[in-house]
């Protein structure tokens, strides 16, 4: 009961010849027809816009009539001083928060389902949803309130013998990594547990009766059943999140940056915000950024993929 | 089934002082989770009863009004009868998200869960969409074409889901025992019947997750809304009215006489236009527990 | 099949509901985009506003009403709507080009923009005339196409500009509490002062230890500072404050130090440790100039200087004697230490919660915060009275080259209040209504049109309920100063509230004015009235170039983005090791190193730019 491959035998794809296959599965291939559909025309068609990457974009003479640049964007992209350190402070970033802002829902969750009164337990959730709401610009200028000179949390770490300090003004490597880590995982462990917690919710009861009577203490029935049994949405989340971290949740930076500590908080999202939108409007940079960036994160959604396949025999695709 | 209940929720120990002691530690943990996020909540809170011009100059947290209690910031946000049709407007929103969302997911879904050979390039066909966008114009070129902008549908139908939610209902119904379905093919049930009568009130509890984003994700959009029905007013979200009051405000200070009340309007703004949905989350999780449990009692 | 026929009759219902010009019998529509509208409390459609509700009971050329409906898009998505409406050609038949990222010619060749010239000839005779009395506009309101300039946008212009809203406040009730007279002021007549320039802060001291007093002279009115409010503190504050040049207000570089020097006694004596004399932007500088522009001119970017050529400022001997000055100061400790740290605040990044706790002395402020605004009963800010001050001029800092120069470049309104381009949606045939429309914004009762309606013009319209639910019978009333000068004067009700002054007349769309419009009394105090004329006090010469970055090609648009993204990114991280010490910007050593680094991002080929631009505009 310890592997949840064992769990889900269906998990493992059976391959038939395509002709078997699509007499068989004729009729679910056509139930998607709708969604492939749906996503083709809201998604796909629109994606010729890509093609602005590669053009001088102009509204005026549409996506047809714009000068064709080839990789003159990217060229410059590249080209800027600023572009290796934000390359590298993104891949920094990406990877705090598919490690420890990733880790930290599936933590609460599991806290949570600990609860004994499901009414708290409720309550907990609700409020750990809170920040989600919350504006980034509100949530940013309350990080500033409490990290600065003066600030509430300074104080605290003051006490513990630290130097009094504006800690956003810090340029030393891993501080602002921290923060921004911090806020993400503040802003949005609340937002990320309710999936882990519906899935502990939907294990089979039998499953934990037996370990009970099997003499299984909590500590083990954690981690022995209620573990193994999210682990595939988990691993599903995990995939997710590593082709998402480094496309998303940076708006934030550009708030709580300032040009001392742009060495280690500049990020291809801001890089690519200060470049393309500066007095005019350079559509076909930030577009060509945008390519660049899913580009990568393509690769590493692939790359992860395949290794939680190796490693665990659960994918998603 | 009390029992079953019992066991799932975990109370079946016996009372040991370890035990006692980790139920201490954990409700202490989350009470720590608590109190640092309702802080920000509490904060904004209490800035939209204090007095603007204090506040202005207030430095940390506001743990208590400031001055005089003041509800000069929502008088400007119920100034007029906008917010209110916005409110209304939001709610048809929502409701038409969750209804036209939960028919692609679980259409999407089940295929996805079922073994085909086109299961892997199916699911990467989804999962590029998430990762490659092609921006706001040939997006709106397509919804055009399609007659929908300037009416509800531009707004309902676009962004009722997404990759991702597919992906999660997939999940969600793979985890059903193959043994329900086959039994239920065997009793006759087509796949309609199967995905929706059989196998979606098992999956409920995920399902319950992805209806709770899609609400949320059509609760706070407004920028689809500022393309799509620019024009018409009485078709505006609550959070487009939301920004367009806070915008008009944010010059207060460049005229003379300023009312200061007007400051406040950013933060009455998040708790007039947050606060209904908060509220509905505790009902929504009543159902996301429920959901599940129904599922696995018909087992 | 279903399927089809639901897009055709889509395709159908779209074609029905595309914005432009319906043409009518006796009456057509014109579709307008502008930026910006009011306050939906006020009324939920700008075509519901008084002004423009009385234009289109009026009849134009040809005997036609014209049924003006607007379009307005969401804040902050001005960008993104404007250019959705072009890409997808459903524009308005009348657009405000304020956020058009292409040159007007542009929008002509890609046949967006129509030609208005021949029109304007015919049907727009006070438009003309405007343009004919004031000839330092006139060109920039239009375009050089193909050897010839035609019309392509019609501008919304005023008489006299906009007054300024933001400038330097500083607090006027420490200088009285804890400056003391200097017994001698400058004798700007001694022979000394004509040959030497200004003795300044620095030497007073000197002087005084020395006492030496070579064109100083006495200061008659010596005595301790005073000052007292009146019945109304908004209207009589009453001090002798004297400033070390002579005068009631300081001027000078040596004055502001003075000053600044008084701001830190005061914050010394309150106790506050975390106060600070001066608050400076986060970058350390603004783009228009401002402070900067006093050592000796221009903006620390490319500006046009008088002989119509572009200047680069980013490495001028200006740039070094404002940052020598920024960095003494700093040493002194009059600038909060952690200045550089403001960058995402909310307003233009100076620490706003500060200055209202009143622990600052000097700070770049708005217009809400002139006189006792900011006293709200604190220990600090008891008996606060902030007073507006001009630009200081440099006597202090810098070479000869760089001092006793007035400085020229800040943030300022112009003559011109927006550009319109007539699109193609307009149809030829209704181009002399438009335009007979527009041409009436530039008689007396059009552009009157800017301060509300009158009581006769009120009667006419459908819908008075905005003007009935205050109270007001009439926006204005004319009134003759005692100069024989005629000027408005707003119904008291508009004075007390300005969004509901600017929700009550024309004030989002073609709302320029002849003078007396501009100079219409408000209502305010005359501490505002002082205040906003030390603001406008000077006049801005140099031009930031940033108005004619439209009339770029697409290319030299981009090398000017590229370049200018640059340099920001470069000044906002460097600027600050000048000002903190990090490097010696006394040194040449490091100020080389530093224009070095600026000059490796060509802003020469920038400048080329400009300079090509500025001949089309100015040359001859």
């Amino acid at each position: 009961m310890t592997s949840a491959a064992n769990v889900y035998p269906h998990m493992k794809v059976h391959l038939h010849p395509w002709r078997e296959d699509f007499r068989k599965n004729g009729i679910l291939y056509l139930l998607f027809l709708p969604v492939a559909v749906f996503f083709i025309v809201f998604h796909y068609i629109p994606m010729v816009g890509i093609f602005m990457a590669f053009e001088d974009y102009s509204y005026v003479e549409g996506l047809l009539g714009s000068k064709w640049l080839g990789l003159q964007n990217f060229i410059e992209l590249f080209e800027g001083d600023m572009f290796l350190p934000a390359l590298r402070n993104t891949f920094i970033m990406s990877l705090f928060k598919i490690t420890f802002a990733f880790i930290a829902p599936v933590l609460l969750a599991l806290v949570v389902s600990q609860l004994r009164s499901k009414r708290y337990s409720r309550v907990v959730q609700t409020i750990t949803y809170m920040p989600y709401f919350v504006s980034t610009v509100v949530v940013c200028s309350l990080a500033k309130e409490f990290l600065g000179y003066s600030g509430g949390i300074t104080r605290l770490l003051c006490a513990l013998g630290l130097e009094q300090q504006n800690w956003l003004a810090n340029n030393r490597p891993p501080i602002f990594w921290v923060i921004w880590c911090l806020i993400e995982i503040w802003r949005g462990a609340g937002q990320g547990s309710i999936i882990y917690i519906a899935a502990i919710a939907g294990i089979n009861g039998d499953l934990h009766e037996a370990a009970v009577i099997d003499g299984a203490n909590r500590w083990q029935r954690v981690w022995k059943i209620t573990f193994p049994c999210i682990l595939p949405i988990v691993v599903m989340m995990f995939t997710l999140q590593v082709g998402l971290a480094f496309r998303m949740g940076y708006d934030s930076i550009l708030l709580l940056y300032m040009p001392s500590t742009y060495d280690v908080a500049d990020c291809l999202h801001t890089y690519t915000y200060r470049m393309a939108f500066g007095t005019t409007t350079n559509y076909s940079l930030s577009t060509a950024s945008g390519l660049f960036q899913s580009v990568i994160a393509t690769t590493l959604l692939i790359v992860s993929n395949t290794l939680n396949r190796k490693a665990s025999s659960l994918s998603l695709f | 089934m009390k029992s079953k209940v019992k066991y799932r929720e975990g109370m079946v120990d016996k009372p040991t002082p370890l035990g006692a002691a980790a139920d201490v530690l954990i409700v202490l943990f989350t009470v720590i989770c608590i109190f640092i996020c309702v802080i920000p909540v509490w904060h904004t809170f209490m800035s939209s009863f204090s007095d603007g011009l204090i506040l202005m100059s207030h430095e940390g947290v506001v743990w208590k009004w400031i001055g005089r209690f003041n509800l000069g910031g929502y008088k400007y946000l119920f100034a007029d009868s906008s917010i209110i049709r916005g409110y209304a407007n939001t709610l048809i929103y929502v409701l038409g998200n969750i209804a036209c969302g939960l028919v692609v997911n679980v259409l999407g879904g089940y295929v996805l869960s079922r073994p085909t050979k086109l299961k892997g390039f199916l699911t990467m066909f989804l999962m590029l969409t998430m990762m490659f966008s092609g921006g706001i114009v040939p997006t709106y070129m397509v919804v055009r074409a399609l007659g929908m902008t300037g009416t509800v549908w531009s707004l309902i139908v676009p962004g009722c889901t997404n990759a991702m939610f597919i992906i999660l209902m997939m999940n969600a119904f793979r985890m059903v025992p193959e043994s329900t379905v086959e039994a239920a093919h065997l009793d006759g049930a087509g796949h309609i019947t199967v995905m929706f009568r059989i196998m979606l009130p098992q999956a409920m509890g995920i399902g319950m997750v992805t209806i709770i984003n899609t609400a949320i994700i059509a609760w706070n959009a407004w920028f689809e809304a500022s393309i799509y029905v620019t024009g018409q007013r009485e078709l505006w979200p609550l959070q487009l009215w939301v920004k367009q009051i806070v915008a008009n405000n944010q010059e207060f200070l460049n005229y003379t006489n300023p009312d200061y009340d007007r400051y406040l309007i950013q933060y009455a703004v998040i708790i007039g236009a947050t606060m209904p949905i908060l509220i509905a989350m505790p009902f929504f999780q009543k159902r996301l527990q429920k959901g599940s449990l129904a599922g696995a009692i018909k087992e | 099949m279903k399927k089809a026929l639901t897009l055709v009759l889509a395709l159908l219902l779209c074609l029905s509901t595309l914005p432009g010009m319906a043409s009518g019998s006796d009456s057509i529509k014109l579709t307008i985009w502008i930026p910006k509208g009011e306050d939906s409390v006020y009324y939920s459609d700008y075509s519901l506003n008084p002004a423009m509700q009385y234009l289109q009971t009026l009849t134009w050329e040809g005997g036609v009403k014209i049924s003006m409906e607007f379009f307005v898009p969401i804040s902050g998505e001005e960008k993104n709507s404007f250019n959705t409406y072009l890409s997808t050609g459903e524009y308005c038949g009348m657009m405000n080009l304020a956020y058009s990222d292409y040159s007007i010619e542009e929008l002509y060749a890609n046949g967006i923009a129509r030609d208005l010239t021949e029109y304007v000839e015919t049907c727009m005779p006070n438009y003309l005339a405007w343009l004919d009395a004031n000839p330092d506009v006139a060109k920039l309101c239009q375009t050089y196409v193909d050897g010839e300039w035609k019309f392509l946008s019609i501008c919304g212009c005023a008489d006299v500009p906009s007054k300024a809203f933001e400038g330097y406040l500083y607090r006027r009730d420490w200088i009285v509490n804890y400056g003391s007279c200097p017994e001698y002021v400058w004798d700007f007549e001694s022979d000394y002062v004509i040959e030497h320039g200004h003795p300044y802060y620095p030497v007073y001291a000197q002087a005084e230890s020395e006492d030496d007093w070579e064109g100083w002279k006495e200061n008659e009115d010596y005595e301790d500072f005073w000052a007292e409010y009146g019945d109304d503190p908004d209207n009589t504050y009453v001090d002798n404050v004297i400033f070390p040049s002579g005068g009631s207000e300081p001027l000078y570089i040596s004055d502001w130090e003075w000053m600044l020097e008084v701001f830190a006694a005061a914050l010394e004596d309150l106790g506050v440790t975390d106060g600070y004399p001066y608050a400076l932007v986060y970058n350390g500088y603004t783009g228009c100039g401002d402070l900067f522009s006093s050592f000796g001119g221009g903006v620390p970017q490319w500006a046009r200087n008088q002989d119509n050529e572009c200047v680069f400022g980013g490495t001028s001997d200006t740039f070094r004697a404002y940052l020598e000055c920024l960095s003494t100061w700093y040493e002194r400790g009059w600038i909060e230490p952690g200045y550089d740290q403001h960058s995402g605040d909310m307003f233009y990044a100076v620490n706003t919660s500060k200055t209202h706790l009143g622990k600052v002395g000097l700070w770049q402020g708005r217009v809400a915060e002139i006189g006792t605004a900011m006293d709200v009963d604190t220990e600090l800010t008891d008996g606060l009275i902030a007073f507006g001050c001009k630009l200081p001029i440099n006597d202090v800092y810098g070479s000869e080259e760089q001092q006793n120069k007035i400085p020229d470049s800040f943030y300022q309104f112009s003559k011109i209040n927006g550009s319109y381009m007539i699109t193609n949606a307009v149809a030829e045939e209704d181009l002399p209504a438009v335009l007979s429309l527009l041409d009436f914004m530039y008689t007396r009762e059009g552009a009157l049109l800017s301060c509300g309606l009158n009581a006769e013009q009120l009667s006419k319209i459908p819908d008075k309920s905005l003007y009935e639910r205050f109270g007001i019978d009439s926006a204005y009333t004319i009134i003759t100063d005692e100069n024989g000068e005629s000027r408005v004067q707003f119904h008291k009700a508009l004075c007390e509230d300005t969004y509901l002054r600017n929700a009550s007349i024309n004030n989002r769309w073609l709302s320029h004015g002849i003078y007396d419009t501009w100079n219409a009394d408000t209502g305010d105090s005359w501490l505002h009235t002082y205040s906003v004329g030390k603001w406008d006090a000077y006049e801005n010469t140099e031009y930031k170039a940033l108005d004619v970055v439209k009339l770029m090609t697409a290319d030299e648009s981009r090398q000017y983005n590229k370049t200018l993204n640059y340099l920001n990114t470069f000044y906002d991280v460097n600027v600050v090791k000048f000002v903190k010490g990090d490097m010696d910007i006394t040194d040449d050593e490091d100020w080389e190193k530093f224009c070095k680094s600026v000059n490796k991002y060509r802003p020469e080929i920038v400048t080329g730019i400009f300079d090509r631009v500025f001949d089309v505009l100015y040359g001859e």
